[in-house]
């Protein structure tokens, strides 16, 4: 555990030192309807947000089939309602948020928690919105969900290579999956020490990067279980919110209790109950209400 | 926000479906199982008989206070021991053939107990008593509740013959008792009667009249005695005085009266005739001879009373006792002196008489309160004598009652059927318990597995008990194959548990119709 203490001590430290970046964004911050004069690189000046968003080269995108198979949801789906929770869970967040250039990290109670299923299909749902986007960041080195979805050929470079520094650009490893206004960086060429990697300064520059590049842009992080891995502890240290998806009949209190309180009152935005099991031919859906 | 309940209820039906093959297979084993045991369930057979013991007979309301019938109650109670005990069972089992004649005493033994388990004795009314029995064989079944039902009238009936027989034995030595008591306290009396002659019913108050009147004549005498004692005493004072007077009219003076008489005479001749005239001569001559006579009149009073008083007695001149009122006083004080006599020789009777009386008056007090003793007892035992009588003459009609069968009606209200159609759980019973079970085991089995269940299940226990705040609930999103399974799934589950029921009945129709 001394690594994992000293990697938490390393990434407050950094953060320390890196007074001079611009501090997240704070939660009631205004959507602005244009981008920045002052966007650093790469950036298209002059541009506005949802024309940058529309410019977004898309390779081939998934048919419904496939959508369906890889349990994606999509605006007009058959049954509606995972689609419909996905978006109210959209709407939750940004409600709470204040904003939606944010940077979320979705993790489980536990593993196969299904924080992969919640990040991608929240991604998803957040890029319903055309003059919305989102990218997911696959942190969960062991769980290839993600990675999976990326289209091009096998060992396509990702999170780790540019943290390892084996790839330069932040663009070489942003790859389309697909799905319109949709972007996953993939764990990459995972190493036994992929984990060390977190504590470098790099992955803090990285996350400021990507949710500057676009304003509307929800970078959303697929993290290990916040109780079980080191590396969701100190994911959730660099990262602006903390959703916890707790599967439905797996956890028992003690369990999501112990994982909020690893995850902080201030960065915890709430609670997902996923995977609740369905209650065929009665149509009304259990809502938890009291906290929309 | 949904109740508890509901909250439960709405899981309880997730968690179904989710399990839904163990749930259908739990179902589809139970209804098998059940199914099963009500195919080789042994058929049981049940035969009843209901004998109503009558409250009231014809013959009650004409016998009223006279019979003495036992309590409906305590026949109805005693129907169960009777019943259940030995004696009858054993008569039951020797007529219906139950066991083979060189039997062992403890196959006997293990043969009543059977019985008496297959037999039910149940009070359906106030009168009514229910016998019941059962067994696998109709026909068996059928006869024994007869044999029952006949051999426990018989019992009833013969103890209750037996009953009144016994209290009218019991009556019968008693009144014989009291006879002889009776007749002993009459044979007292009698004795008593002879010893006391005098001491009959009353003779406590003759004897006090008798003593009062007795009390009344003393009196009475006491006062005549008085009277004629003053009279007496008053008698002899005069006779005293009349002596005393007696005295100057004595002789002498008689003679001096005389003789004044004839000097008148002479005096009266003389003025005619001569002194020598012969009447005066006779006339001197009486004079003389009289003035002689007086003379030695008075010498001899005066003597005597000298005398007299010499001797110191009263004197008593004899020419006294020729005075008639002396005389006359002298017989009036004979006369008293007699009347005391008498008075006196009463009194003394009267007084003897008394006593007599007062101590026949004592015995007799004695004597009554003897008596009236022996004459309470006599009337004690008579009183009882009289009361057993009556009770034994009620015994005898009771008796008699009994014996005519007519006390105590034991009537057979519904007799023992020939049961066709077994009786207890039978086939179907089994059959749709077992789709009852089939169906609310495993939920019930389930719903207790989540009850306890610790896992968390529902948004509310998010936000309720942790106070977590709960953004969504994202239901499962199946893919197109696994929806397809599902489906699939579902008709297999339903179409199973169809068909499950589908058997059943299968297996009850075959039942209906005898071929299995």
């Amino acid at each position: 555990m001394s690594k994992i203490e000293e990697a938490l001590r390393r990434a407050r430290t950094d953060r320390a030192e890196e007074e001079e970046l611009p501090p997240p964004p704070p939660r009631t911050r205004e959507v602005e309807a244009r981008p920045r004069r002052e966007a650093s690189r790469g950036q298209l000046v002059g541009v506005s947000a949802a024309e940058q968003i529309a410019r977004m080269r898309e390779p081939i995108l998934r048919d419904r089939d496939d959508l369906a198979a890889r349990r994606i949801i999509e605006k007009d789906m058959m049954d509606a309602r995972a689609a419909d929770a996905f978006r109210h869970l959209r709407t939750n967040i940004f409600q709470r948020a204040g904003a939606k250039n944010i940077v979320l990290m979705v993790t489980a109670v536990t593993a196969e928690g299904g924080a992969s299923f919640v990040s991608l299909n929240l991604g998803a749902a957040v890029a319903f919105d055309e003059s919305a986007t989102a990218l997911l960041v696959n942190c969960n080195l062991h769980d290839p969900t993600l990675d999976e979805l990326v289209q091009v050929k096998e060992g396509a470079p990702g999170l780790t290579d540019l943290l390892a520094g084996r790839e330069e650009l932040v663009e070489n490893i942003i790859h389309p999956i697909g799905i319109p206004r949709l972007r996953v960086i993939p764990a990459g060429g995972q190493s036994p020490s992929a984990m060390e990697y977190f504590t470098t300064p790099r992955l803090r520059h990285l996350l400021h990067e990507l949710r500057k590049r676009y304003r509307e842009r929800t970078v959303i992080l697929d993290a290990p279980p916040i109780t079980e891995a080191a590396d969701a502890r100190i994911l959730s240290q660099l990262c602006d919110y903390v959703l916890l998806v707790v599967p439905y009949g797996r956890v028992t209190n003690a369990q999501i209790a112990s994982a909020a309180e690893a995850i902080g009152k201030e960065k915890l935005i709430g609670c997902v109950l996923n995977n609740e099991r369905r209650m065929p031919m009665l149509s009304t859906r259990s809502r938890a209400s009291g906290w929309v | 926000m949904q109740s508890d309940t509901e909250q439960r209820l709405r899981v309880l039906y997730r968690e179904a479906f989710a399990h839904r093959r163990l749930i259908v297979a739990s179902f589809v084993a139970i209804v098998a199982v059940m199914t099963a045991v009500g195919v080789s369930w042994p058929k049981s057979y049940r035969s009843s008989t209901t004998i109503l013991v009558e409250g009231r007979t014809i013959i009650e309301p004409l016998m009223q206070g006279a019979a003495v019938r036992g309590a409906i109650d305590d026949q109805a109670r005693n129907a169960r021991e009777i019943i259940y005990g030995r004696s009858l069972l054993m008569k039951v089992m020797k007529q219906g053939s139950w066991l083979p004649d060189d039997a062992s005493p403890a196959e006997v033994e293990a043969m009543l107990e059977s019985l008496q388990k297959r037999t039910t004795v149940s009070n359906v009314g106030n009168n009514l008593i229910k016998i019941e029995f059962q067994g696998n064989d109709p026909n068996q079944v059928y006869e024994t509740t007869e044999k029952i039902a006949a051999a426990f009238i018989e019992e009833m009936l013969a103890s209750r013959a037996q009953e009144s027989n016994a209290a009218y034995k019991f009556i019968d030595e008693q009144v014989k008792k009291y006879e002889a008591e009776l007749l002993a306290a009459e044979e007292r009396l009698k004795v008593m009667r002879a010893a006391n002659a005098e001491a009959r019913p009353g003779a406590e108050g003759d004897s006090a009249s008798r003593v009062s009147a007795l009390r009344r004549s003393i009196d009475e005498i006491e006062f005549e005695l008085r009277g004629a004692q003053v009279r007496a005493a008053s008698l002899q004072d005069q006779l005293s005085g009349e002596a005393e007077t007696a005295a100057v009219v004595s002789r002498a003076q008689e003679y001096r009266t005389r003789i004044g008489e004839l000097r008148n005479q002479l005096e009266n001749l003389r003025l005619s005739y001569h002194d020598t005239y012969p009447d005066i001569v006779i006339l001197k001559e009486q004079i003389r001879d009289l003035e002689q006579k007086a003379v030695a009149e008075e010498q001899r009073v005066s003597r005597e009373r000298r005398e007299a008083a010499r001797s110191g007695q009263r004197y008593t001149d004899e020419s006294l006792r020729a005075n008639p009122v002396y005389q006359q006083l002298q017989s009036e004080l004979y006369q008293a002196r007699t009347q005391i006599r008498t008075l006196e020789a009463r009194l003394a009777d009267a007084k003897a008489k008394l006593r007599d009386e007062l101590d026949r008056g004592q015995r007799i007090q004695e004597v009554e309160a003897e008596f009236a003793q022996l004459t309470r007892d006599y009337q004690v035992n008579q009183a009882i004598y009289q009361d057993l009588l009556r009770r034994r003459e009620n015994a005898r009609v009771s008796m008699s009652l009994n014996t005519e069968q007519q006390g105590l009606t034991l009537r057979i209200v519904e007799p023992a059927h020939l049961s066709h159609r077994p009786s207890g759980p039978r086939l179907v019973h089994f059959a749709l318990g077992g789709i009852a079970l089939g169906a609310a085991l495993p939920l019930g089995i389930l719903f207790g597995f989540l009850t306890l269940d610790p896992r968390v299940r529902t948004g509310a226990n998010i936000t309720d008990t942790l106070g977590l705040p709960l953004l969504e609930v994202v239901p499962r999103l199946d893919t197109p194959a696994e929806a397809a399974a599902e489906r699939r799934g579902l008709w297999v589950a339903g179409l199973v548990a169809l068909l499950t029921v589908a058997a059943v009945v299968a297996v009850l129709v075959l039942r209906v119709q005898g071929i299995i």
